[in-house]
C-alpha cells in the first residue's frame, strides 16, 4: 500500500494528490536517517550502539516522515527539501561518535577533617560598609550568621530511620569567623537536614563584619581541628561558578600553608579540558524574622 | 507578483523576524546563572520554595562550566545516549520525555566551538520559541481576521515570562509550550473543527498529540482541550481515535524505550498523575467541611496568578468581553485545558509551570483586550479636540504602552525584581 493510497483513505485535506512529493521525500530522507544510524552503531561506546539505534529509530520513525510531509505541505517541497537535507547532515554529525556533552560532574562533594590541625577556610566577599548592598542587607535582617555545612557519613540504617537520633558531629573542631574568639562547632546552633547534613550558624554582627571587611574586604571563616577527638567531620563542598564576584575563596590548610588547590577528599576532574573551581557551602546568611534565609546570601 | 500583494508578505517576513530577534535577546539575558529556574531555587526564596538549606546557588548542577537546574542531567545523559557516549543506564527520571534530549543531540555536534553542549540545548529552546510566536501571529490572524491583534498576540508570545523562565535551562518545557500553540494551529491548518470531518485530519492530530507526549506531558492538556472545544463540533469517535493516539504514542515509546533501549523509566511528575487522582478521591469521600478546608488550602488561585501574573488576566478578561462567541469558546477550553491538569496535580504540589499551559488563550484574549482599548482610545481622542497627529496615534500609543509594560514585568528580573520567578517557581502561596 503506497504514502498515496493512505493518505487518500483518510482524506487528508487538500487531496492526497498533493501530499505524494511530500511524502515520497519526507519517506526518503526517513530512510536515509534509519541508513545513518545503522552505521552509527559502529561508532558508539561499547556496549551502547544499539541502544542508541533503536532510541534514534524511534524518533526517527516517528517524527521524520509525517512531520517532513507537514513541511512540504505547508511550506512548499523546496522548503521539505532544505529541512531534510540538514536533518541527515546533523544525523550524520549525531552519529559519528565524534561529538560528546561533558556529564555533570564535582557537583558537590567532601573534604573530610579528621587529623588534627586539618582545616579549611573560605574567604566570603564583602561589600563595601556603607554600599547600596550592605545596607540592604543589615537593614532588612533580623540576624545575621555564618553558616557551614557539614556532616559524617551515615549508616544504611540511619539513613533509612531519618536519622534523627544521632548527634551531629563537631567534637574536638572549632569555627572562627572574622575576628571572633574560635568556637567549639559542637556550640554553634544546628540544623540537621539529612542523616549526613547539619548546618552549622554562628551569628555574627554588622560590626564584626565592617571590622573582618576592613582588612582585605573579606570575611575569613575557618573550620579547624584541634585535637584528634571527636568522629571526623566532613564539610560540604562543590562547584563554584568562576565568573561569579567573590568567586574562589575556598581555601584548605596543606603542608602548613592555605592552598585553593586539593580542596575535595577526591581530586576535582577537568571539565571540557579545564580545571573547575570548587567552593565549601560556607556562608552569611541574613535571616529574616522567622529565620529564613530570605533577605540575602553572601558566600 | 504585484506591489500591493508583496507589501503586506515583506512585512509579515519583517515582523517574524523581529520575533526572531525578541526572542534572541530574551535568550541572551536570561542563560547561564541567570536562568530565572536556577536563580528561583535558590534559599533566598526560601518563604516560598520552603528550601531553606539548599546551598546558596541554589538546585544546582553543571553542563561543563554553566550552571544549570539539577533536574537537567537526565536530559544530559540522554543526550550522551543518543551521541553514543553511554549506554542506557542511569540516564536520571526523564526518560519519558526523551524527545527534546533527540532534538539536541541533533544540535550538540554543531556547538563544540560556539559555547559547547549547553548553548544546543538554548537554540532548540530558541527555535521553538520563535516557531511558537511566529505560529501564534498565523493562529491569532486566522481566527480573528485582525492583523493588530495577531501582531499583539504574538509579541506577547515572544516576551512570555513563562518562556523567558524557562528558555535557559536544559529541559523540555519550551518545546512542551510551543505545542501547545502548534497543535491548535495545526487544527486551524487541517479545518479539523469544522465540516466536513475527515480522519486524517484526526490521525495528524494525534500524531503531534503522541510527539507531544515524549516532549513533557502537554498531551493531556492538548487533549482535554479538543474535548472541551470539538465535543460539540467534531464527530466524537475522531476526537477517540486522536486521545488514543495521542497517549498511545507516549505508551509506545515507554515500551519501546523499556524493551529495546533498555532505559528504565524511572518515575517523573507524569507518575505523580495517578498519585493525584488517588487523593482527589481521597478529599472527595471526605467531610465536606474538611473538603471545603482542603480545597481552600490548595492555593489554586496563587497557582494560576503564580504562571500568569493578574494583568495579564485583566487584559484577557477585556478580551473575552469583546471576542466573538466562537473566539471566546476556543479560549476559554484553552483555559480549562490547562487549568484541568493544575488542579489535578494541586493536592500533590503546586506547578504554575503546568498552569501556564492557559497561556496560549490567556495572550490570545489579551491581545484581543489590547487591541480594543487601543482603538477605543483612538476612537475618544478622534472624538476629542485634540490635533490631529495626536488623536491618530493615540491608539498606537495605548498599544505600545500596554505591551511594552507587559514585556517589562516578564523581565523585571533583569532590572533586579525576581520575584515573579520565584512565584512562577512555587505560585503565590496566597493560602499561607
Amino acid at each position: 500500500m503506497s504514502a498515496l493510497s493512505v493518505a487518500a483513505g483518510l482524506g487528508l485535506a487538500a487531496g492526497p494528490a498533493r501530499w505524494k512529493p511530500a511524502l515520497v521525500l519526507g519517506a526518503g530522507a526517513t530512510g536515509a536517517a534509519v541508513l545513518v544510524a545503522l552505521a552509527g552503531t559502529a561508532g558508539a561506546v561499547p556496549g551502547a550502539g544499539w541502544s542508541r539505534f533503536w532510541a534514534t529509530l524511534f524518533f526517527v520513525l516517528l517524527l521524520w516522515p509525517v512531520g517532513l510531509g507537514l513541511v512540504g505541505r505547508i511550506f512548499g517541497l523546496r522548503a521539505e527539501a532544505v529541512a531534510a537535507a540538514v536533518l541527515v547532515v546533523a544525523t550524520v554529525a549525531q552519529q559519528s561518535g565524534r561529538a560528546e556533552v561533558p556529564l555533570p560532574a564535582a557537583v558537590s562533594w567532601w573534604a573530610t577533617l579528621s587529623a588534627p590541625d586539618d582545616a579549611v577556610r573560605h574567604r566570603i566577599s564583602v561589600p563595601p560598609p556603607g554600599s547600596a548592598a550592605w545596607e540592604r542587607a543589615w537593614g532588612r535582617a533580623a540576624r545575621a550568621a555564618v553558616f557551614v555545612c557539614a556532616g559524617a557519613a551515615a549508616t544504611p540504617q540511619e539513613i533509612a530511620s531519618g536519622g534523627g537520633a544521632r548527634q551531629a558531629p563537631g567534637g574536638g573542631l572549632t569555627l572562627t569567623a572574622g575576628g571572633q574568639p574560635a568556637l567549639p562547632l559542637t556550640a554553634a546552633e544546628q540544623f540537621r537536614v539529612s542523616p549526613e547534613v547539619t548546618w552549622y550558624a554562628r551569628p555574627v554582627t554588622a560590626a564584626e563584619v565592617r571590622a573582618a571587611a576592613a582588612s582585605g574586604g573579606t570575611l575569613d571563616v575557618v573550620l579547624r581541628r584541634d585535637g584528634s577527638e571527636g568522629a571526623p567531620l566532613r564539610l560540604c563542598g562543590g562547584r563554584d561558578d568562576a565568573t561569579r564576584p567573590g568567586a574562589g575563596g575556598s581555601e584548605r590548610w596543606h603542608d602548613g600553608r592555605w592552598s585553593a588547590a586539593g580542596l575535595a577528599d577526591r581530586p576535582l576532574p577537568l571539565v571540557e579540558g579545564r580545571p573547575v573551581l570548587g567552593r565549601y557551602f560556607v556562608e552569611l546568611r541574613f535571616l529574616d524574622a522567622d529565620g529564613r534565609p530570605t533577605v540575602d546570601i553572601w558566600f | 507578483m504585484s506591489r500591493s500583494t508583496s507589501r503586506p508578505q515583506t512585512l509579515t517576513w519583517l515582523w517574524l523576524a523581529a520575533l526572531g530577534l525578541i526572542c534572541l535577546a530574551e535568550t541572551v539575558v536570561h542563560t547561564g546563572a541567570r536562568n530565572p529556574f536556577l536563580e528561583s531555587s535558590r534559599p533566598v526564596y526560601a518563604r516560598l520554595s520552603g528550601n531553606d538549606f539548599l546551598p546558596a546557588d541554589g538546585y544546582v548542577s553543571w553542563i561543563g562550566h554553566v550552571p544549570v537546574l539539577q533536574d537537567a542531567e537526565s536530559f544530559v545523559k540522554q543526550t550522551a545516549l543518543f551521541l553514543g557516549q553511554q549506554g542506557p543506564q542511569d540516564t536520571g527520571f526523564l526518560d519519558r520525555r526523551a524527545a527534546y534530549s533527540y532534538f539536541a543531540s541533533l544540535l550538540v555536534p554543531w556547538f563544540r566551538w560556539s559555547g559547547g553542549a549547553y548553548a544546543a540545548y538554548v537554540a532548540v529552546n530558541l527555535l521553538f520559541w520563535w516557531a511558537t510566536a511566529a505560529t501564534m501571529y498565523w493562529l491569532a490572524r486566522r481566527r480573528t481576521g485582525d492583523t493588530a491583534v495577531a501582531l499583539a498576540a504574538s509579541f506577547l508570545v515572544a516576551a512570555g515570562n513563562g518562556l523567558i523562565f524557562m528558555v535557559g535551562m536544559p529541559q523540555s518545557y519550551v518545546p512542551a509550550y510551543a505545542s501547545l500553540v502548534l497543535i491548535p494551529a495545526l487544527a486551524e491548518w487541517l479545518n479539523a473543527w469544522r465540516a466536513p470531518h475527515r480522519a486524517g485530519a484526526w490521525l495528524l492530530l494525534g500524531w503531534a498529540g503522541g510527539v507531544a507526549a515524549t516532549v513533557y506531558f502537554t498531551h493531556i492538556s492538548v487533549t482535554v482541550f479538543w474535548w472541551v472545544y470539538g465535543l460539540r463540533r467534531v464527530p466524537w469517535r475522531y476526537l477517540l481515535m486522536a486521545s488514543i493516539l495521542a497517549f498511545g504514542i507516549g505508551t509506545l515509546w515507554e515500551l519501546w524505550g523499556h524493551q529495546l533501549v533498555g532505559l528504565r523509566f524511572l518515575t517523573d511528575n507524569s507518575s505523580l498523575v495517578g498519585e493525584a487522582t488517588d487523593s482527589w478521591l481521597a478529599r472527595l469521600f471526605t467531610s465536606w467541611p474538611a473538603l471545603v478546608t482542603g480545597l481552600r488550602d490548595l492555593d489554586a488561585s496563587g497557582t494560576v496568578l503564580g504562571a500568569i501574573p493578574l494583568v495579564w488576566w485583566l487584559l484577557a478578561g477585556v478580551g473575552l468581553a469583546v471576542s466573538s462567541a466562537e473566539n471566546r469558546e476556543w479560549a476559554l477550553a484553552g483555559i480549562v485545558a490547562g487549568l484541568v491538569p493544575t488542579l489535578a496535580m494541586l493536592t500533590l504540589l503546586a506547578l504554575p509551570r503546568i498552569a501556564y499551559f492557559m497561556y496560549p488563550a490567556v495572550y490570545f484574549l489579551a491581545a484581543q483586550g489590547i487591541v480594543w482599548l487601543a482603538r477605543a482610545a483612538g476612537r475618544l481622542a478622534g472624538r476629542a479636540a485634540l490635533p490631529p497627529a495626536v488623536a491618530r496615534y493615540s491608539g498606537l500609543a495605548v498599544a505600545v504602552t500596554a505591551l511594552a509594560g507587559l514585556a517589562l514585568l516578564g523581565n523585571a528580573d533583569s532590572l533586579g525584581y525576581a520575584l515573579g520567578n520565584a512565584q512562577f517557581h512555587y505560585g503565590l502561596k496566597l493560602g499561607r
